[in-house]
């Protein structure tokens, strides 16, 4: 993921503001080795007052259950603070594991960042 | 025409240009009817109107070699015979060049017919006659040799001054050669459409106000070729004035001197250089900062410039007359050495360097260098001996001061590079020990950053929990060398001497020599002794391992050979590693132990023993995932409900390992409890999410939970975020079970309950992420392949269980945590 200027490095994860929304970045992979990081870099956001949080999920190329634990943790956290979670991911493939695990159902998806509202 | 131009003046002549002589010959009459001043100045005593031959008479033309020329066959009169005359030498006797040389012109000469462009000129003949005695030297030779230069092309034009802008009428072809614009396209247009960027205004401007005062003018321009190419152009250019004075026509006649000029401009520069040369050594000689000066054969100074003379402290005459010791003081003896030698072998002397104290500067020692060289009169007989000082004191103390900045510069660069190497050094070792999966992977991957650099040999001794000694790694830096050494089991129980101390101590030890038990230790045997002795280790440092107050192990490094012993430096960067190195074995240990503890708990929570089912056959699995990964809470459940159907569950707990477990267990647990009254699947996993999501578990799960009736193959269940069942029939293709998934627990939904049904034969796999999901692959392609697998034949589900782990396993090693629980339907005829 190319950091661009004004970007906030936190770990693996970068982080921009796109209009009222700010937007996660995580790396590649979100594994066992990566998830502590999103979830810190996510509740950092949420306990200093961010309260749209989008996880750009469209350079993730591998994730599993770890990654899975850190959005719903997020969703549930953010969504108790009043605030708003969106995760930005492509349909088809990359939404797969996704939909197989139902969290269509509790996660709210859009497919570009432009549909962020 | 009986006027000459009212101004009658000689030609201007730049340096070597060439006058130039025009008749204008009426062919009818073959009178002259016209004649530039210059051809009148030629033929002293002729008057316009006339004969064309009484003109070559009055001019005196001979031929080249003197003889006599028939005026009626002169090229003039070959003109106005209508005949082209491309161009000869004749000599004109008329006009003597001042210093009695002959005159020797070139003439040309053209007959204008109607139709050439000239009309207003038509029946007109133009001769020109340049003078070329400065192109071919003065005397002129009898026989002309360089006829080249006399070929060379003349370009002649005739411009109208009473057209409008005094446009050209007529070009010869020459004109068109030579400049490259065809007749058609320059006539009509004014000549100065030769000017161009690199004209020289000065000398447009002399010949502008020459036309315009009717005069002739001659001068040399840089002119441009119609393709843009410069040429350096002589142009003549002469009024022709009709019996009233007024200028009719202007004939010019132009020649391409560009060879001429840059010879010329060659010359010039040679001059320039010579004379330049000629300043410059008047300059070294009299106010060049180089000392100069000159002896007689008695040693004594004949003449001495004024920087030598500053030099040596004294004027410059109380120098002369005076012997060089009586200036210079016994001091400089090799001196007259230097010139005595000068004198005896007639050589020079080059370079010598001298230094010394002056009377300029007391005391103070200056260099110079020197040299020394013969001076002869024309007879070559040697009559003195001159020097050349050079001052160099400034430069020798410029290069000292150089010297020893370069050397601090190297200094602090090798202390800066030394520093950088460490700090590289520790940044690679902390990321070795902590890469690795292991603590003995880690410390491999540790010990061998650290050979051959900083040390030849390493090993690292680690207490293990029982009080012994192991060595848990050995390194050197060529490995065949020790690979019986690091092989032998024997040698990896002995605690060489200097580590046990370091262990009691605490303290690190820097050894000057290897101590015989040392080597003893490292060998297990003779054969081993005898190797580790043909290292050659001779310095070695051993430096605890320091954990929470306690020595944990030591780092053993030894140098052999060609390394130099250790220093204290050396001490201090073995410390630094070792402190990492404890940090790391301490946090792993913790860290095996806690994962050691994770997997043992997660064991003891899974039920012993499956429920003994008539026709239904089970099977589960739990691998727990690799050390330095945090594995999910992977769990299965099987446990018989009283209405005889069975229970069937598989989850994963997200979170770190012994918490995972921890919640595992009590997820089991209140399911078991939920499950036991007869409650739906939908029920007891809607009640497990609510529980969930009101305790605020701060844990994510999924699972299935699922009721198998096995005497109708009814398999009814509730899916919470979990990877969906996969079924084979028997023989049959293996299916994804394409139900609607519900969210994982904890998120405070509903969840929905499916139903499916087991055929007798049928298999289905229950089974978590850990084995489908690849870090290069799509979901779906997991699936496909644990489908694809699980539908080979399988004898039992004992067996398939065992296939599907080998097969499926992550071949990148670094694995999640696998629970698998597989249920098979026996056939009708055998249950």
């Amino acid at each position: 993921v190319p950091i661009t200027e004004g970007d906030d490095v936190r770990g693996s994860n970068s982080v921009h503001t796109q209009g009222d929304w700010t937007v996660v970045v995580p790396p590649s992979e979100v594994d066992p080795s990566t998830a502590p990081d999103l979830r810190a870099t996510i509740e950092d956001l949420r306990t200093s007052g961010t309260e749209q949080v989008a996880v750009d999920w469209r350079g993730v190329t591998f994730f599993d259950s770890s990654a899975i634990g850190v959005l719903m943790g997020a969703h549930r956290e953010i969504t108790e603070s009043g605030g708003r979670l969106a995760v930005v991911c492509a349909t088809g493939v990359p939404r797969r594991l996704f939909d197989l695990m139902g969290l269509d159902q509790v996660l709210s998806f859009v497919t570009t960042t432009d549909e962020l509202d | 025409m009986g006027s000459t131009p009212p101004h009658h003046e000689p030609l201007p002549r730049v340096s070597g240009s060439l006058p130039t002589a025009i008749l204008l010959i009426d062919l009818a009459s073959r009178q002259v009817v016209q004649a530039n001043p210059m051809a009148l100045e030629l033929a002293e005593g002729f008057v316009v109107p006339g004969p064309v031959e009484d003109w070559v008479a009055a001019a005196g033309l001979r031929a080249i070699d003197g003889a006599p020329i028939d005026p009626r066959s002169s090229a003039p009169a070959r003109v106005a015979d209508r005949e082209i005359v491309s161009g000869e030498p004749v000599v004109v006797t008329s006009v003597l060049p001042q210093n009695g040389a002959k005159r020797v012109v070139w003439i040309q000469g053209w007959p204008l017919e109607r139709g050439t462009g000239a009309d207003s000129l038509a029946s007109t003949g133009v001769v020109v006659l340049s003078d070329v005695s400065p192109l071919i030297g003065v005397p002129v030779p009898d026989s002309l040799t360089d006829r080249a230069v006399l070929a060379t092309e003349r370009c002649l034009t005739i411009s109208d001054p009473n057209l409008e802008d005094n446009p050209l009428i007529y070009v010869n072809p020459a004109f068109e050669r030579v400049t490259g614009y065809a007749g058609e396209d320059i006539l009509g247009r004014n000549c100065r459409i030769l000017q161009g960027p690199g004209t020289d205004q000065d000398e447009v401007t002399r010949l502008r106000k020459a036309i315009a005062a009717s005069e002739s003018c001659t001068t040399v321009l840089l002119n441009y070729r119609a393709d843009g190419t410069a040429f350096w152009n002589e142009v003549s250019i002469s009024p022709v004035l009709d019996r009233q004075g007024a200028v009719t026509h202007f004939v010019g006649v132009q020649t391409d001197v560009t060879t001429r000029v840059a010879a010329e401009r060659e010359r010039e520069a040679a001059f320039v250089t010579e004379r330049e040369t000629r300043a410059l050594l008047e300059s070294v000689l009299t106010t060049a900062p180089v000392g100069l000066g000159f002896w007689d054969l008695d040693l004594r100074f004949t003449r001495v410039n004024e920087a030598l003379a500053e030099i040596n402290g004294r004027s410059v005459e109380e120098h002369l007359g005076r012997h060089v010791l009586e200036v210079l003081g016994d001091d400089f003896i090799e001196v007259v050495d230097l010139i005595g030698a000068v004198i005896a072998t007639g050589e020079p002397v080059l370079d010598h360097a001298v230094q010394g104290a002056t009377d300029a500067r007391p005391g103070e020692l200056r260099h110079w260098v020197t040299s020394y060289y013969p001076v002869r009169d024309p007879n070559g007989t040697l009559v003195s001996v001159g020097a050349v000082v050079i001052e160099v004191t400034a430069q020798r103390q410029a290069e000292a001061d150089r010297a020893e900045a370069l050397e601090r510069e190297r200094q602090a660069r090798l202390a800066a590079e030394a520093a950088q190497s460490r700090m590289a050094l520790l940044a690679q070792s902390m990321e070795a020990l902590t890469a690795g999966l292991d603590l003995r992977t880690s410390l491999a991957r540790f010990a061998d950053l650290l050979v051959p650099h900083p040390a030849d040999w390493v090993a690292a001794h680690l207490v293990e929990d029982d009080g012994t000694v192991t060595r848990a790694v050995l390194r050197h830096a060529d490995p065949l060398r020790v690979e019986r050494l690091v092989a032998g089991e024997a040698a990896a129980d002995a605690v060489p001497g200097p580590v046990a101390t370091v262990l009691g101590t605490g303290r690190p030890m820097l050894l000057d020599d290897i101590p015989h038990d040392l080597l003893v230790s490292l060998a297990s045997d003779e054969d081993h002794h005898e190797l580790v002795r043909d290292l050659g280790l001779h310095s070695a440092v051993v430096v605890p391992l320091p954990s929470r107050g306690r020595t944990i192990g030591t780092l053993l490094f030894a140098r052999g050979e060609n390394s130099p012993p250790f220093a204290s430096d050396d001490l201090s960067l073995a410390l630094e590693l070792a402190t990492r190195a404890a940090l790391v074995v301490d946090n792993k240990r913790l860290y095996e132990r806690d994962h050691q503890v994770a997997i043992t708990l997660q064991q003891s929570l899974l039920p012993d023993h499956l429920p003994d089912v008539e026709g239904i056959e089970m099977c589960v699995r739990y691998v727990a995932g690799a050390v330095g990964v945090d594995v999910g809470g992977d769990w299965y459940d099987a446990f018989p409900l009283n209405d005889g159907t069975i229970a069937l569950t598989i989850g994963d707990v997200v979170g770190h390992d012994l918490a995972a477990a921890v919640k595992m267990g009590e997820l089991r647990t209140t399911l078991r409890a939920y499950a036991a009254d007869g409650a739906t699947p939908a029920d007891v996993v809607n009640r497990l999410d609510h529980l969930a999501y009101q305790q605020g578990l701060g844990f994510v799960a999924t699972l299935i939970y699922g009721i198998l009736d096995p005497a109708t193959g009814r398999f009814t269940y509730t899916r919470a975020g979990h990877l969906p069942p996969i079924v084979i029939p028997a023989g049959g293709e293996p299916r994804v079970v394409d139900d609607r998934p519900s969210p994982p627990l904890g998120m405070g939904r509903s969840h929905l309950q499916h139903e499916l049904v087991l055929e007798p034969g049928t298999t289905m796999v229950l089974y978590t992420d850990g084995l489908v999901e690849r870090r290069d692959e799509g979901i779906d392609r997991g699936l496909h392949r644990l489908g694809e697998v699980a539908a080979r034949p399988s004898e039992s589900t004992e067996s398939l269980c065992d296939l599907l782990l080998d097969e499926l396993s992550d071949p990148g090693g670094l694995t999640d945590d696998i629970a698998l629980l597989i249920v098979r339907r026996h056939l009708a005829e055998s249950g």
